[in-house]
């Protein structure tokens, strides 16, 4: 049953994909620009480099011809190759590069959220009303509404530029260095990552601390270990699982300005060069990218809702 | 949870329920941020003319000095009065958000209060549209179609408008779904009394605080958004004083002046957290959903 | 009543509980009272009066910003002055609780096993193969099958959460157990079944039990001694049997005589008039003075103290808060027996034409899941009934019968699927297919009036408003009430009242400003969904008479959608019994009643605590 749900939501995935990617394509006929004052650069217009340039790219076919073109090379897993970012390299490559320090960046934004950022917030959540829980709250107050590009300048110019306890630009060699050129950018994701997930935690926690449920078990003097987890922290995840795929999806801008800010060469960066030049071939193979990777997340967080909400799990069973 | 409730025909009063979830935002934190919007306003009307510079002016000899020499945050690359760059650019920094917030609550609210009230295909269909649109990475949208088209500000402001649609359009369709089918409309509904009548004089007053938060809380959205698009250089013309740009002219100049990036990023901070202290104050005080939050 | 009633000295002991809001508002005052082992207590009230709290304070479990004072004595434990780390090793082994709403009081995301599991002893939760034994032994003592075990909460029925709830509670094998409301959230007939339950399991544990339930006759069906509480202070305290025989209270009384009988058709509804006071405007007086026919300055001097009154027929202590039951104890009694002697007769219905027919109404909503699978539900199936010009029907059911969803269809909010409506020759099956003029006909001579007396005015607007606004639609009707003030006193409330906004009044206040604006439009036909389900008995009778008489006055129709038989027999001339969306019974109200012959109604009949037993007709 779950697999002809994953299945199906797939399907539909790959229809969006198809419509996003001609969307984006019609938007960049649009472009002032084109692609061959692009190629051009600083060279002269010379008509026989006019043609030769306007036959390599078929840029005198119609729109519709181009599309199909890109569409047919695409189902062969080729993405064509760039004009003017990484002129002449193939998409996929330039992708796989970007892609990889993205994913480091976020692992390891990841990775701080879950050993600071959460139990900070958990444990805001349990001394409700305390010191700790004011101060963290005001805290991801603030955090959500400072925007990233901010807080990533904040902590570059504390970090990086004041104290120099790490590089302010650039992604470094070998595996320390790497670390410590994405410290910062890092822990810039994770706060606003953090942020999000403990103002969400805590308002579902005071919900479901005022629920029938855990008056009654308190009133069968189960323990308060046993309360804050099974009753307490298990129904507040819910509706923060709800929306992780927001959060997450949301996520994905914040990545651009850190890396921006910080001079990563990531996914984002790459699209925003590509945009900025209207390298056909990449913005669309970056929207691709990005289009796949926002259904992948909302599939995994609704088969999560799956697993861990017994109501949706057994409506699911029944229904389909 | 809310299938699972059942209302119970006989309930006591219980006299501390409304008192306990509002404690915790203490108001005092509210009259602050309602200080720093009221002023942030004042340098939106008059900001221009109460600066102590012309914001254009520049000073070749004196470029990105550090603060003094007549300069409280001293100058940026071209030599320019940051002070006065920040005080004239609370224009563009502001205005644009303004416009973003006002017509998504405009065109969300009549969309969700005609889908809450109709409800059947039009709820269903606006609805589907809403949860797609949601799942946009919307500023990446924003950056695609803005760069692609380099279409400046005033593009990225009608973007970015229809992208903050959803939020409000799903906040007023479930309070007035919720409202729609509470037995005083329904008796209004009996009485006859006509479709816009209902909606505008019986269902929009219960509904305004959540209109009025969502308000607010779109237009902290916009502004991180529309800043951040001019610090990618796609929002504010070049040559206009605006927070954005600045914050990226200065990030070169970090070691020299950091005033030029701090500035404006501590600006933006605390203009954006005071408004979703408001909004969230709002939201928590005056409506049903967030008394019991 | 109880085998184990008989040990010495009290197993919880109350003394000047005080309830206060940590602002200092009293809430509960002086309360005191004491319980044996074994015994049962019955704390019964209205809203606002405090019975709630004082049970809750008893076992520590006061809502946040409520602080209570005073001596709570349990078997020893000093409750009030025990620190929560003290006392959770006495909840659930001593003493427990259940609470009112079997809905919420569940852990959605826990099976039921689980649930029980962990409220066992630790003797028993400890091994897989122990627990399960054990679990199933708790479900079987409360009646539940042992596939039950791996249900979660929401895939059963309120009476059946309920009972888990009872299991889980009495899961360690208290000596007291406090039950607060535990049927009001159920039907009638799983009322009866809960009831039952408790009972037959305080009697096999000899076990305590304090019962918390606004309801008179819950109380009398289960408990050994009965405390009314009113206002936030104890009126009387008395052995069930003296109590529902010779009350010693004004209010006792009141209480008693406005409970609309479901036996026979009374004439008259009596009822206290006014509204609760605040318990903390009432602290150095009596708190029910202002209502009492009986009341004489000396009754406001200072606070009666609750007095002994034991005579030689009570089985128990007996106390009374009344200064001047010595005087007017005999006309007490008077007006008891002249209640019970006067069984009314109902008026003969005047029929006339048909006003309503509904044929073969049907309704099925259709939904999509979250897969994409289709599901149907019918809430109506073939519901057929006439209603004549002038008559009153009842339409008599439990939740989920579909009698509500028969009355929207009748008032448009919603289509029916199936089947078609006539009102007065129009048919009005679809509104949508009304022309303006025509709907706009329709309009002024059906209406309505809700149950929920909070939600059925809008917070914004005043009553003056409201009402305008109503009168304004029902412009050009003859039959409509010309001025807001003829409408305000049609409802018995003076014009002072058209400033004010639903917010500044009483839950009886909101449902006569509900029936004002239906009556403004001048309607043939009144559709009353449950308009006193939610408000208390002492205000019940209150509205029951207003519409009695706004029914005499304007000899309007009423469709009157009930799940209580007694309002059913007060109100009704026919009466149709909904199951499951169909009518599996229809007939006089009082034949129906007396001698019902439909297996359903036989149950809903017996399930009244109180009721004699019925025998069918076919026995006689």
């Amino acid at each position: 049953m779950i697999a002809v749900f994953v299945l199906k939501r797939i399907g539909a995935g790959v229809v969006l994909l198809l419509v996003l990617s001609f969307l984006v394509f019609s938007l960049l006929s649009l472009s002032p620009g084109t692609p061959l004052q692009a190629l051009l650069g600083t060279r002269t217009a010379s008509p026989e480099l006019i043609d030769s340039l306007n036959v390599r790219y078929h840029l005198n076919d119609p729109f519709v011809v181009q599309y199909g073109r890109w569409l047919g090379d695409v189902v062969r897993l080729d993405l064509g190759s760039s004009i003017s970012v990484q002129g002449g390299t193939a998409v996929g490559d330039i992708l796989g590069e970007r892609l990889a320090l993205t994913a480091e960046l976020a692992l390891y934004a990841l990775l701080l959220v879950l050993t600071v950022g959460l139990p900070l917030g958990m444990a805001a959540g349990i001394r409700r009303g305390r010191r700790l829980d004011r101060a963290v709250s005001l805290g991801a107050t603030m955090a959500i509404s400072a925007p990233a590009f901010v807080m990533a300048i904040v902590l570059l110019y504390i970090f990086g530029v004041a104290l120099k306890w790490f590089p302010v630009y650039g992604t470094g060699t070998g595996f320390t260095e790497r670390v410590s050129h994405l410290t910062l950018p890092a822990v810039t994701l994770a706060t606003v990552l953090s942020a999000v997930l403990i103002r969400q935690t805590r308002a579902a926690m005071m919900n479901v601390m005022s629920q029938d449920y855990v008056a009654f078990a308190r009133l069968r003097g189960l323990s308060p270990r046993r309360i804050l987890v099974r009753y307490a922290l298990r129904n507040a995840s819910l509706p923060v699982i709800t929306s992780l795929g927001l959060i997450l999806v949301s996520l994905l801008s914040s990545t651009l300005f850190i890396e921006q800010v910080f001079s990563l060469p990531g996914i984002g960066t790459l699209l925003l060069q590509a945009v900025t030049n209207t390298d056909v071939p990449v913005v669309q193979g970056t929207v691709l990218i990005l289009g796949a990777a926002v259904i992948l997340i909302n599939l995994a967080v609704d088969l999560l809702s799956l697993v861990v909400d017994p109501r949706v799990r057994l409506v699911a069973k029944e229904g389909a | 949870m809310s299938e699972l409730t059942a209302t119970p025909p006989q309930n006591e009063a219980d006299p501390a329920a409304p008192a306990g979830s509002r404690r915790l935002r203490p108001p005092v934190l509210v009259w602050i941020s309602g200080a720093v919007a009221a002023a942030i306003l004042v340098l939106v009307t008059v900001g221009v003319w109460i600066a102590p510079y012309d914001p254009m002016h520049q000073d070749l000899m004196n470029t990105a000095a550090g603060p003094g020499n007549g300069h409280l945050l001293g100058t940026d690359s071209l030599g320019r009065d940051v002070l006065a760059l920040l005080m004239s650019g609370a224009h563009n920094a502001v205005i644009g958000p303004l416009v973003i917030a006002l017509g998504a609550v405009l065109f969300g609210t009549t969309l969700g209060m005609m889908a809450g009230w109709y409800g059947g295909l039009l709820d269903t269909l606006l609805c589907r549209w809403a949860d797609l649109m949601y799942a946009l990475p919307g500023l990446l949208v924003v950056v695609v179609v803005v760069g692609v088209i380099d279409g400046g500000y005033w593009l990225a402001v009608c973007v970015l408008l229809v992208l903050s649609l959803p939020t409000a359009f799903r906040m007023t369709r479930s309070v007035a779904a919720a409202q729609a089918r509470l037995p005083y409309v329904e008796a209004a509904r009996t009485l006859g009394l006509p479709a816009g009548r209902i909606i505008f004089r019986h269902i929009l007053p219960n509904i305004m605080p959540t209109v009025l938060a969502t308000f607010l809380l779109d237009f902290v959205g916009a502004l991180i958004g529309l800043s951040g698009l001019s610090f990618l250089g796609l929002g504010a013309p070049a040559g206009t004083p605006d927070w954005g740009s600045l914050l990226q002219d200065g990030q070169s100049m970090l070691t020299v002046n950091p005033w030029v990036s701090l500035a404006p990023g501590l600006l933006l901070v605390l203009t954006a957290t005071s408004i979703t202290l408001l909004g969230d104050w709002m939201y928590d005080r005056f409506t049903e959903e967030g008394a019991h939050r | 009543m109880s085998p184990a009633a008989a040990t010495d000295g009290p197993l919880l002991s109350v003394r000047d509980l005080e309830v206060r809001t940590a602002a200092g508002r009293t809430l509960v005052h002086k309360a005191s009272f004491d319980l044996k082992a074994g015994e049962v207590l019955g704390i019964v009230g209205e809203s606002g009066s405090g019975k709630t709290l004082t049970a809750r304070a008893l076992v520590q479990a006061l809502p946040e910003g409520v602080v209570a004072d005073g001596d709570i004595d349990f078997d020893g434990t000093k409750i009030l002055q025990s620190s929560a780390r003290d006392l959770r090793p006495l909840r659930g082994s001593r003493f427990a609780m259940v609470l009112q709403d079997p809905f919420t009081a569940l852990n959605p995301l826990q099976t039921v096993h689980e649930h029980i599991r962990e409220s066992l002893d630790p003797k028993f939760r400890a091994g897989r193969v122990t627990a399960r034994a054990e679990v199933e032994r708790r479900l079987a003592e409360v009646g539940l099958a042992k596939e039950v075990a791996d249900r979660y909460p929401f895939q059963l029925s309120g009476g059946m959460r309920q009972r888990v709830v009872i299991a889980a509670a009495l899961a360690r094998d208290p000596q007291l157990l406090i039950a607060d409301e535990p049927t009001t959230a159920l039907d009638a007939s799983t009322q009866a079944q809960v009831l039952d339950l408790l009972r037959t399991l305080q009697r096999e544990r000899g076990m305590a039990l304090i019962l918390i339930t606004h309801d008179l006759r819950v109380a009398f069906s289960v408990s050994d001694s009965i405390m009314v509480m009113y206002s936030g202070t104890v009126l009387e305290h008395a052995p069930a049997s003296s109590m529902s025989a010779a009350p010693r209270h004004p209010y006792s009384l009141g209480l008693l005589l406005a409970e609309p009988s479901v036996t026979h058709y009374q004439d008259t509804l009596s009822f206290i008039p006014g509204q609760v006071p605040a318990a903390d405007t009432v602290t150095s007086r009596c708190a029910f003075a202002d209502r009492c026919r009986w009341s004489t300055p000396s009754c406001t001097d200072k606070a009666p103290p609750l007095a002994d009154i034991t005579r030689v027929e009570d089985a128990a202590r007996h106390t009374s808060a009344c200064v001047r039951i010595a005087e007017i104890g005999a006309q007490m009694d008077d007006a008891m027996r002249s209640h019970a002697a006067r069984p009314g007769i109902a008026p003969t219905p005047t029929t006339g034409a048909p006003l309503l027919q509904v044929t073969d109404l049907g309704k099925t909503y259709r939904s999509n899941s979250l897969l994409g699978r289709r599901t149907q539900t019918t809430v109506l199936k073939g519901v057929s009934f006439t209603l004549a010009r002038g008559e009153s029907l009842g339409l008599l059911g439990e939740t989920g019968s579909g009698k509500t969803t028969t009355a929207r269809c009748i008032l448009g909010l919603t289509a029916a699927t199936a089947g078609s409506i006539e009102l007065d020759g129009v048919d009005i099956t679809d509104y949508r297919r009304l022309r303006g003029e025509q709907r706009a006909q329709v309009r002024g001579k059906v209406q309505v009036v809700f149950q929920d007396p909070y939600a059925s005015l809008n917070p914004s607007l005043t009553v003056g408003a409201a009402l305008s606004e109503a009168l304004s639609a029902g412009a050009g009707n003859e039959r409509a009430p010309s001025s807001l003030e003829e409408l305000l006193g049609l409802v018995g409330l003076s014009s002072s009242y058209a400033v004010r906004k639903p917010s500044a009044l009483s839950g009886g206040e909101r449902q006569r400003v509900a029936i004002a604006r239906s009556l403004a439009v001048g309607p043939e036909l009144l559709i009353c969904d449950e308009p006193v389900a939610a408000l208390d008995v002492s205000v019940q009778a209150q509205v029951l008479e207003l519409l009695r008489d706004i029914r005499s006055r304007f000899k309007t129709s009423m469709l009157f959608i009930t799940h209580d038989l007694s309002v059913a027999r007060q109100m009704t001339d026919r009466t149709l019994v909904l199951r499951g969306g169909e009518v599996v019974e229809a007939g006089p109200t009082a034949q129906l009643l007396d001698a019902p012959e439909h297996a359903y109604t036989q149950s809903l009949v017996a399930a009244v605590s109180g009721h004699a037993p019925v025998t069918a007709r076919s026995d006689r």
